[in-house]
């Protein structure tokens, strides 16, 4: 009854074709980034910034990136660990070396090295599909594990080869306090994230999702394989690249290669597949799951076990956050193989009839 | 081959060079055998064999000579089915014998169509695997039945006709060689009346038995020296019998269409949970047995997981439909890997091993997709 | 999904993070220890006994003596799995905790993370025998103590201990030595400390890296029987050394020429190759065995009653007794800190941080506490944060450690000016300054 779109006229081209074209949808956009820019801030403390917060948007900026390869390109990627390292490395050595570089374009040329890693290991998905693509991937992942282990100028020489950055500060402002930081991020975010969806809207991103779909009939009626793939490798690689250096940058502080493993990867798989591949939303949701369910876990399960008078260790909680992780993972490939994003978008279409039944 | 006939006038029937137009590559006549190594046909002959041990020859142990006639028959009729359908080799054979109080042996005789005795021989192994995993049908069966009751009861009706002095012969026999010789009638009699016991179970176990042995002996004919050694035939014979369990059994090749494509699997009856089911259990029983060896050498913790994530290029380079490919893939990768640490590793600083594996996978995966063994899947785009 | 799963759904979540939002302001009236550990992973079976030290001590610490001062002590341990963004997140959770004392993180790769950050938050950390080794500098790192050593101490120690089984540091000459250490900032920390005595003195230094965790080291100890050194030694954490003394078995490598680092040097280690690790030697801090009295005491006060955190024979091993070495010197540190900033009180970091400055730990004091004969004194003060740099040789005789060696010292005339500019390449880096004298009164 509240969620339909009676009376809503659209009079120019423009006006239909906007992301969000009923306006409650509109409305309820603009009240989430109060919320998230405004009220989040006011009302949470120190530690759920720090802990749940900013990996959270970390995470679903990496997401994004992530489903744009996997979920609207259909290329399965496992080495999305090592794209988020040469981000982080790439941005590292412009910040240092280059003295006086703001922050944001360090960001930037960071993620300009991972779409060139991207691209360059994006390479075999113009022969190879499927299981022989996350293969491809995985020899990228474990080739830049060890290329920050080895190669010393890539990590500045540092004799430990564990490099940290700090006094980081955009405009003059110093970004130090865990709300500065959760700032940062989100800005980074919305643009992104707006901008991606644009992307997925328009001509590339139906070529991706027709290079998905069937590529032997998208690359028939015209579509040229290799541009659209490697451009999804590109743009993916991009994204995931920034949130790299974000993760780096602003989350961890100081990191060493092995921030970036292989783990990284598949929890990014997972968080799109949890998600829903093929929807920006799906990101979201996604990073929502996997960031917040171990913390719950944590907190919520020796409680639980409590009650039935049983001491559990913190090996205890550490293994049935993997056991939990897994069945949850499995449970909601076959209940819901699309996703998070999809119980929300049956959810919004049940809105539009509520309370009438049809 | 060509014979020469001459006809009742005397003459020979048609000329040579007619014979020669029509495609004959060798002749013989009544005095001459031909020796030409074109015609002669390869022959493999290999024999599961037991030691010869003293039987009560009475009439149960008759009965179980009547149960093996019945699963040989059965094996040879899917031999043959199998050769007339296309197989790879002209004829095969089953045949069991206690020769000369000496050995008692299963004989598996074959010819292969042409000089590749190696896919002929693994094509009779596998219709044998076939019967040795599974019971036969009741279809099958009864058709065996039928045709040995028509044998049995046809020498009745023609002992009538036979001599006497046969007949008095047959007696002496049996008082000679302490075995025992049956009239036609006991034959058929006895046989009728154990129609009951020709169960599937009681002939997969008189199959399994058959081919049980200590030893297994081959002799391979070929027309010319050289063709095949010994090793070469020993090695055919001692094929693993997973790979033959994959290439060449129903299951195996239900498997195999599962893997290609599920609703097409399905379409022909192929029940796709109990193949899932197999798959599964399969995969767990020979990881089970990887983890055991590794483990017995260096103990087992969890972090192998990173060490098993190596299977996938493995199998990418031995070919995804392949056991023979993932096995000849392992040892390359797990080899490779380590030569790969110890003399390029301090070139590039060491540690190359952790990607090496799948940078291989990689590289093959540009220049040839299928890897190694497996079948080519033409998909370009 | 139907809408009322989703409504039941939604509530748990809600539930769950509303289960996080407790910052209820407590007033401390207990000293808080957080406890990072990892009981899981490739290298929880070196980490689970170091844990459970802490915990018996603690335990021992309120049974025996009511807390410190009457302040009790409590505790709260979270799992890291030696992974630096789990270590970072249990960090943040455990900071804010009311009564607070200090931070163990029990591994490299957090300790370089977390030293960004207690500058901020102005909680100190202990990294005894592990972490940063430049920050031994306590003019340039105010809040990191490593006590007892670092790796730079280590390496040099084990090369005056081969030098002076070869019968001097001249005849390293020619000498073959290769380094197979784990491929992370915990295993790359000793070499410029190497490679710096490689150039001294002559000897040809090799260097093998091996991929954490540690469990393929084949190529590895290939290469050392291709190249055959005169010693190697084996910088490795975890499952990392069992695998690394099973290989050197397999090639044929003789153990009595393996040295390995004090996190290479505890019987979960050894324990699985038995006689087949005979004649390794490793670096020791401490003792270990139950004869101590702290042991002692523990086992009466703590095992004794039931409240044991690990099972009875762990209690008194190497890594057992560094855990409870390491309770200690936070608890005499709080204590310390209570004599100047009020008895029976609950100290705040920056306290507990002062109390950890000025420790001074003689052999008597060691004795009364129940150490005698475990650990060499240690006194700290503002430009040293590592108190003692004393360790010895012990080695392994298929069935239990015995020493080996005298207590050596590493040699200050090498360490210091690598340190110094070690330290100030940091501070540059950081752009951060050097404390002033009068900082340290403070």
């Amino acid at each position: 009854m509240l969620y339909r779109e009676n009376g809503q006229f659209k009079t120019s081209y423009r006006a239909d074709q906007q992301i969000f074209p009923i306006a409650q949808d509109r409305i309820a956009i603009a009240l989430l980034l109060a919320v998230a820019f405004v009220a989040v801030p006011m009302l949470a403390s120190d530690y759920i910034f720090r802990a749940i917060l900013i990996p959270f948007v970390i995470m679903a900026l990496a997401a994004l990136g992530v489903n744009i390869l996997v979920g609207y390109c259909g290329q399965i990627s496992l080495g999305s660990g090592a794209f988020m390292a040469v981000g982080a490395y790439g941005a590292y050595n412009f910040f240092v070396r280059i003295p006086g570089l703001p922050l944001i374009p360090a960001l930037i040329l960071g993620g300009l090295c991972a779409t060139l890693f991207g691209i360059l290991f994006g390479l075999p998905s113009l022969r190879v599909k499927g299981l022989y693509l996350a293969v491809a991937t995985l020899a990228a992942q474990f080739f830049s594990d060890w290329m920050f282990l080895r190669i010393k100028w890539l990590t500045n020489d540092s004799p430990s080869g564990s490099i940290s950055v700090n006094n980081l500060q955009v405009f003059g402002l110093p970004i130090e306090s865990a709300t500065s930081k959760y700032w940062f991020c989100l800005g980074i975010l919305v643009v992104v994230a707006l901008l991606a969806k644009n992307l997925v809207r328009g001509a590339i991103g139906r070529e991706w999702m027709a290079i998905r779909d069937m590529d032997v009939a998208a690359a028939v009626i015209g579509i040229r394989p290799m541009y659209a793939k490697l451009s999804a490798f590109a743009v993916s690689s991009f994204i995931v690249g920034m949130a790299g250096a974000l993760w780096a940058f602003v989350y961890l502080g100081a990191w060493e290669p092995a921030a970036f493993s292989v783990d990284l990867s598949f929890k990014l798989l997972f968080m799109v597949i949890i998600g829903g591949l093929g929807s920006i939303m799906g990101g979201f949701f996604g990073a929502a799951f996997i960031v917040v369910l171990p913390i719950v876990l944590n907190q919520f399960l020796p409680l639980l076990v409590g009650l039935f008078g049983v001491e559990i260790s913190t090996a205890g909680v550490s293994h049935a956050e993997l056991m939990i992780f897994g069945a949850l993972i499995v449970w909601f490939l076959i209940v819901e193989p699309h996703g998070l994003a999809k119980l929300w978008s049956t959810a919004k279409q049940k809105l539009r009839l509520w309370p009438f039944p049809h | 081959m060509a014979a020469l006939t001459k006809g009742r006038a005397g003459h020979e029937m048609t000329e040579i060079g007619f014979l020669l137009d029509a495609g004959a590559i060798a002749f013989s006549d009544v005095y001459n055998v031909s020796t030409d190594t074109k015609a002669l046909a390869r022959a493999l002959t290999y024999a599961i064999m037991r030691p010869w041990r003293q039987v009560t020859d009475n009439i149960e142990y008759n009965r179980g000579i009547l149960l093996d006639a019945v699963a040989q028959g059965i094996i040879n009729r899917r031999l043959e089915s199998r050769a007339r359908a296309g197989g790879s080799y002209l004829y095969a054979g089953v045949e069991t014998d206690k020769t000369s109080r000496s050995a008692d042996a299963t004989y598996v005789m074959l010819a292969p169509i042409d000089n590749q005795w190696q896919p002929a021989l693994a094509d009779v192994r596998g219709v044998i695997a076939d019967a040795l995993a599974h019971a036969p049908s009741q279809e099958e069966i009864d058709r065996e039945l039928a045709e040995n009751d028509v044998i049995y009861a046809n020498m009745v009706e023609q002992s009538r006709i036979q001599a006497g002095s046969k007949l008095a012969d047959d007696v002496v026999n049996a008082v000679d060689i302490r075995e025992a010789v049956a009239s036609p009638e006991t034959v058929l009699d006895v046989f009728r009346s154990m129609r009951a016991r020709y169960t599937p179970e009681a002939l997969h176990e008189r199959t399994k038995a058959m081919f049980q042995g200590d030893v297994i002996r081959s002799i391979l004919l070929t027309p010319q020296a050289g063709e095949a050694t010994p090793e070469q035939l020993r090695a055919a014979l001692l094929v693993g019998l997973l790979s033959l369990f994959f290439q060449k059994t129903s299951t195996g090749r239900a498997l195999r269409a599962v893997a290609d494509d599920h609703q097409a699997a399905q379409s022909i009856g192929i029940p796709l949970n109990r193949i899932w089911v197999i798959v599964w259990c399969v995969a767990g029983v020979v990881a089970l047995v990887a983890g055991m060896i590794w483990g017995s050498k260096l103990g087992v913790q969890f972090s192998l997981t990173t060490v098993a994530l190596r299977a996938l290029p493995v199998v990418i380079l031995g070919g995804l439909t392949s056991v023979p490919g993932a096995i000849i893939g392992g040892l390359i990768i797990g080899v490779g890997e380590k030569l790969s640490e110890v003399y390029l590793g301090p070139f590039v600083g060491g540690g190359i091993e952790i990607w090496f594996a799948y940078v291989l996978a990689l590289g093959f995966l540009l220049f040839r997709p299928q890897g190694l063994f497996g079948e080519k899947i033409i998909d370009r785009v | 999904m139907k809408l009322s799963k989703l409504v039941i759904a939604a509530a748990v979540v809600a539930a769950g993070v509303s289960s996080l939002t407790t910052s209820a302001f407590a007033q401390a009236k207990e000293q808080f220890f957080p406890l990072l550990s990892y009981r899981t992973g490739p290298y929880a079976p070196n980490g689970v006994p170091w844990a459970n030290g802490k915990q018996d001590y603690i335990k021992m610490i309120n049974a025996r003596d009511g807390g410190i001062n009457g302040v009790k002590l409590t505790f709260e341990e979270c799992e890291t799995g030696y992974a630096t963004d789990r270590g970072v997140e249990c960090y943040e959770r455990l900071k804010s905790k009311p009564g607070v004392a200090l931070f163990d993180p029990q591994a490299t790769g957090i300790t370089f993370a977390l030293t960004e950050k207690v500058p901020n938050d102005k909680i100190p950390l202990i990294t005894l025998g592990y972490g940063l080794s430049v920050a031994q500098d306590g003019m340039a790192f105010k809040w990191n103590f490593p006590f007892m050593g670092s790796y730079w101490t280590g390496a040099d120690i084990l090369v005056q201990h081969i030098a002076k089984g070869l019968g001097g540091l001249d005849k390293l000459k020619g000498k073959k030595i290769a380094l197979v250490y784990h491929d992370s900032p915990f295993g790359k920390e000793p070499i410029p400390l190497l490679q710096e005595r490689a150039r001294m003195h002559g000897f040809e230094l090799q260097m093998l890296p091996v991929t954490a965790p540690g469990v393929e080291q084949k190529a590895t100890w290939l290469q050392v029987r291709q190249s055959k050194p005169d010693f190697v030694m084996l910088w490795g954490w975890g499952v990392m050394n069992s695998t690394a003394l099973k290989e050197a078995q397999a090639t044929g490598y003789p153990r009595d020429k393996m040295y390995g680092v004090w996190w290479a040097g505890a019987e979960p280690d050894v324990k699985d190759v038995g006689e087949g690790a005979k004649g390794y030697h490793a670096l020791a801090l401490n003792t270990s065995g139950q004869q101590p009295k702290v042991i002692q005491d523990i086992l009466k006060h703590v095992h004794g009653k039931g409240q044991g955190t690990g099972p009875k024979d762990e209690v008194g091993q190497v890594l057992y007794t560094r855990g409870v070495i390491i309770q200690m010197l936070g608890v005499e540190a709080v204590r310390r800190a209570q004599e100047r900033f009020g008895k029976g009180k609950v100290m705040t970091g920056e306290q507990v941080r002062w109390g950890l400055e000025n420790l001074a730990l003689d052999q008597k004091k060691l004795d009364a506490l129940g150490f005698g004969g475990v650990m060499r004194p240690l006194s700290t003060s503002c430009s040293d944060h590592m108190g003692s740099t004393w360790a010895r040789v012990h080695s392994w005789d298929g069935s239990k450690w015995n020493f080996s060696s005298d207590w050596y010292q590493a040699d200050e005339q090498i360490l210091k000016p690598m340190i110094k500019a070690g330290a100030d390449k940091y501070l540059a880096d950081k752009k951060m300054t050097r404390r002033t004298a009068a900082d340290c009164q403070s």
